[in-house]
């Protein structure tokens, strides 16, 4: 790939004022695109390049500063005014983000929205706009695009709104295009639409890509060129098949190993049977509206679960098929009809109170780590609360003792139990989660994607401390989880979901190796892109 | 706790403090000039409602009948001029003649001569006086019927004046200031309390108490305020404590309100469902979740209705509904002071200027409160 470069960022420092003094964010970073060809930045997150392409083209918070130099197409745009940047942003360098939902303007339709950069910057009658956003919704593949067109953005779903966000991207030919980690949000199958879609754009379009992931698995397949960034800094650069074959930094090697590995031992077949549940129906009654009779959405529909002493299901699927739903009626904490069974308990006829004293044995960890944590609780009364309800008779000095106990588990240092959630990072967050979970020795615990908001390599750890409780303790996991590779590390057993039933169920091994579903397929072929790469 | 309990070694170890999101709104909230400048504004206000009447001279419902409406000045009365008229009117209560008067500094020295032998009781008319100390007799002549008498003269400092009956404006609106933000205060915090209660249990039971809940607000919200206030003073006559009630049960519809509106939003967060997945009752999640994480928007609301309370106090004063004289509130002495504006114009300049003064400054801590509790700043 031969070509003059058209972005060069060198010597580029972003630096943000903050109460606690300036945080360097970017300290002096150097990249260079060439035309027409792609280069992914990779890195764990705090690393910078978000912020370094934001500051790039002029995108920074308020209290961002950047210095150095940017030249797009040869012309210095770091530093230019706002309206000289408008010239430049959205015709000659697009971005992309992370969230389709919230990128698009609500109120507008789809077609208005494309075609209004069009006259703006392409200075296009609306008729000749409207062809061109029809061309431009074609061209990025929006299935029926004459009707699409009309559709507003909630119309859509979440990949449609990203394929509407590209075709916005790059209605104007631009000659870079910046995508913020764009597969991110989406659902695993739709990731290798939208990715095939892009490389399918560039050949023809001609454009620079400049790649922002955390995904190694995405530039292996995709990238002509890599650079890792750490704590605002390259720490390597390169060809992606000789950075990805022989990493020289350690902390690329690290990145290329995050992959959780390793199985999990079997149960003893003589196990006790922990849960089960038979038949499980959850259903959503949608209200009347004025116009529209009500109508139920069946969450899940049927699916029968047995979970062993020491055992650990794997719950797969799409956002949207109900594995999350399941694991909640399980745990009684949404309505649901079927035979539940913990331990030699029936819980199908207790109600909220009668089910309190089966919590202590019954646990759920959450995955997103912010939400999950009361921001204006300290850590300590956050893990401890369980106890408030389960140990009353205990008094403060043991319940801080307990939590000193339970966080030195989970890997945090127990000094920590008076300072509050948004002082931790996400994975330390993970970890108190999980310590207010497992301070009161529940017997089963259900994992709500506990690692898929998390950097590779944090989610690697939390899996090792999830397998080692799991050892220490005989616990019995539900993992409900997306992420195929996580969940191959994590489980005996597998069901795959699709809207409310259980497609597919078997043995870990049986289900990646002898795949009876195409849509089992798709979601493994999907997960290990990477892979499949470095067979072909 | 098997293969751990041998490891357990009780945390002797003090665990440093963290940071709350109080702290840091606390923090962000002294890096704003306006409000920083505002709360010690406001907390000089506050001394002055509470240890300023110690210092004033004259008590609130102090009367004096012969400094009705005088300008506010600096130096002490009575003016010179005022001397002259004042010993005039003395003289013509006591039906004598005063053959010769002379002022000297803060002494009145005065020689009155009558027919018959002068009673000296009838010398109490200068201590009736507010501007004499009780006068001496220096010398009888005359078998009584010549009297010499020394009457020192009473400085007396009205800084802001007096009002229409002659009571001293800095003391009445020192008292009034108080009275005022008091039931700013008080009447809020009914709100506050009555208003998160009622939101919180609306909101997060949801379902058919919060329908129940929330009509009960609505039909609430479609009573005339004036009427309401209006039965119930007809009812219970004009009473101080009347105004909480009647303020605070109306302000707190907002704030159920917007505390149900925070519930629903934080009912929905994983740290809930955490918590009921717990166990904790309803009463522990509605205490240590959902309460403390409302507190952000209702404390600016708080800080909002406060001046909101004052205002509507003053105009329910004004109107003649609230606070009863001799009390006072700035409200009635704007009220007040308008009624006077031709001739005593400072009887509505003072008290308007501390109120709106007080207002302003409310509503920068208000403002600065909103901006330093905004999550969206993390």
């Amino acid at each position: 790939m031969t070509g003059e470069p058209v972005l060069e960022i060198s010597g580029l420092k972003v630096v943000f004022s903050t109460p606690d003094g300036p945080v360097d964010a970017v300290r002096g970073v150097d990249v260079s695109v060439r035309r027409g060809e792609t280069v992914a930045i990779v890195g764990e997150s705090g690393s910078g390049k978000s912020q370094m392409m934001m500051a790039s083209i002029g995108l920074l918070a308020s209290n961002g500063r950047s210095s150095g130099s940017v030249r797009l197409e040869g012309r210095e745009i770091l530093g230019l005014s706002s309206r000289e940047l408008d010239r430049v942003r959205g015709r000659r360098v697009t971005m992309i983000f992370q969230e389709p939902m919230t990128s698009l303007d609500p109120l507008f339709r789809i077609g208005d929205q494309l075609a209004e950069p069009l006259m703006v910057h392409g200075g296009l009658s609306r008729g000749a706009a409207k062809a061109r956003a029809l061309e431009l919704l074609r061209l990025v593949g929006i299935p029926e695009p004459e009707r699409r067109i009309q559709s507003y953005p909630h119309e859509l779903s979440g990949g449609q709104r990203q394929r509407v966000m590209i075709a916005m991207a790059i209605s104007n030919n631009p000659a870079v295009l910046v995508a913020d980690e764009p597969t991110t949000a989406l659902d695993v199958t739709v990731q290798a639409q939208i990715l095939a879609l892009l490389a399918d754009l560039q050949k023809r379009l001609g454009m620079a890509i400049v790649f922002i992931t955390h995904d190694l698995g995405i530039v292996r397949r995709f990238a002509d060129r890599v650079y890792v960034m750490r704590r605002g800094e390259v720490v390597e650069q390169g060809e992606t098949a000789r950075i990805l074959a022989a990493p020289q930094h350690d902390y690329t090697k690290m990145l290329l190993e995050a992959e959780p590995t390793g199985t999990k031992a079997p149960p003893p077949a003589d196990a006790p049977v922990v849960v089960s549940a038979r038949d499980v129906h959850v259903t959503f009654k949608m209200p009347a509206g004025m116009f529209k009779p009500p109508h139920l959405v069946r969450a899940v529909d049927g699916v029968s679960v047995e979970l062993k002493r020491g055992q650990t299901l794997g719950v797969v699927g799409e956002s949207g098929s109900g594995k999350s739903t399941l694991g909640r009626a399980i745990l009684k904490l949404t309505p649901a009809a079927g035979a539940i069974r913990f331990e030699d308990r029936n819980l199908a006829p207790l109600d909220r109170a009668a089910m309190r004293p089966l919590r202590k044995s019954m646990q759920l960890v959450f995955q997103d780590p912010f939400g999950s944590l009361s921001p204006r609780m300290t850590v300590g009364d956050i893990i401890t609360e369980g106890l408030l309800v389960h140990e009353p008779q205990i008094d403060r000095a043991a319940r801080e003792a307990r939590a000193a106990q339970a966080l030195t588990e989970v890997g945090l240092d127990p000094a920590s139990r008076n300072r509050y959630p948004h002082e931790f990072s996400g994975g330390q967050r993970q970890r108190i989660a999980i310590a207010r979970a497992m301070i009161l020795e529940p017997a089963f615990v259900v994992l709500d994607e506990p690692t898929s908001a998390l950097d590779r390599s944090v989610q690697r750890e939390i899996v090792n401390l999830l397998r080692g409780m799991q050892e220490r303790r005989g616990l019995t996991y539900l993992f409900i989880s997306h992420d195929l590779a996580v969940v191959r590390a994590m489980a005996d057993e597998i069901i795959v979901m699709k809207d409310g039933l259980a497609v597919e169920s078997g043995p870990t091994r049986q289900i990646y190796e002898e795949p009876r579903q195409d849509y089992t397929r798709n979601l493994i072929a999907a997960a290990f892109l990477s892979r499949r790469a470095e067979a072909a | 706790m098997t293969a751990i309990d041998g490891a357990q070694s009780p945390p002797s170890s003090p665990a440093p403090q963290g940071r709350s999101l109080w702290s840091d709104a606390r923090a962000r909230l002294m890096q704003n000039r306006a409000a920083v400048a505002s709360l010690i504004f406001l907390a000089f206000l506050a001394l002055a409602f509470t240890l300023g009447r110690a210092i004033t001279p004259h008590a609130y419902d102090q009367v004096f009948p012969d400094y009705v409406k005088v300008q506010p000045s600096l130096k002490p009365y009575p003016l010179a001029d005022q001397i002259g008229p004042a010993l005039d009117r003395i003289v013509a209560r006591m039906r004598v003649q005063a053959v010769d008067r002379k002022i000297e500094g803060d002494v009145v020295r005065m020689t009155f001569e009558s027919p018959r032998p002068i009673d000296e009781r009838l010398l109490a008319y200068f201590e009736r006086s507010d501007l004499f100390h009780p006068a001496r007799v220096v010398e009888r002549q005359e078998e009584g019927r010549r009297l010499v008498v020394e009457a020192p003269i009473e400085r007396r400092l009205f800084l802001f004046g007096t009002d229409s009956n002659g009571r001293d404006l800095l003391s009445r609106i020192l008292l009034a200031g108080g009275i005022s933000l008091l039931i700013g205060i008080l009447a809020s915090l009914v709100a506050l309390i009555i208003g998160v209660a009622w939101g919180a249990i609306a909101g997060y039971f949801g379902g058919r108490v919060d329908m129940v809940m929330m009509r009960i607000v609505d039909i609430l919200y479609s009573l005339p305020f004036i009427f309401f206030v209006i039965l119930l003073v007809v009812f219970f006559g004009r009473n101080f404590v009347l105004m909480f009630i009647a303020v605070g049960a109306i302000e707190w519809l907002d704030m159920a309100r917007i505390v149900r509106g925070q519930t629903l939003s934080i009912k929905r967060q994983e740290y809930v469902q955490a918590a009921e997945a717990l166990g904790v009752d309803s009463s522990g999640i509605l205490r240590r979740h959902i309460i403390p994480n409302t507190l952000g928007p209702v404390v600016v609301f708080l800080t909002l209705l406060v001046p909101k309370v004052i205002l509507l106090e003053s105009f329910l004063s004004f109107l003649g509904l609230g606070v009863q004289e001799p009390m006072s509130s700035l409200g009635v002495l704007i009220s007040d002071g308008a009624k006077n504006i031709q001739g005593a114009s400072y009887m509505l300049i003072a008290p308007a200027t501390i109120f709106i003064a007080m207002l302003f400054a409310l509503n920068f801590v208000g403002d600065g409160l909103r901006d330093a509790l905004d999550p969206k700043d993390r």
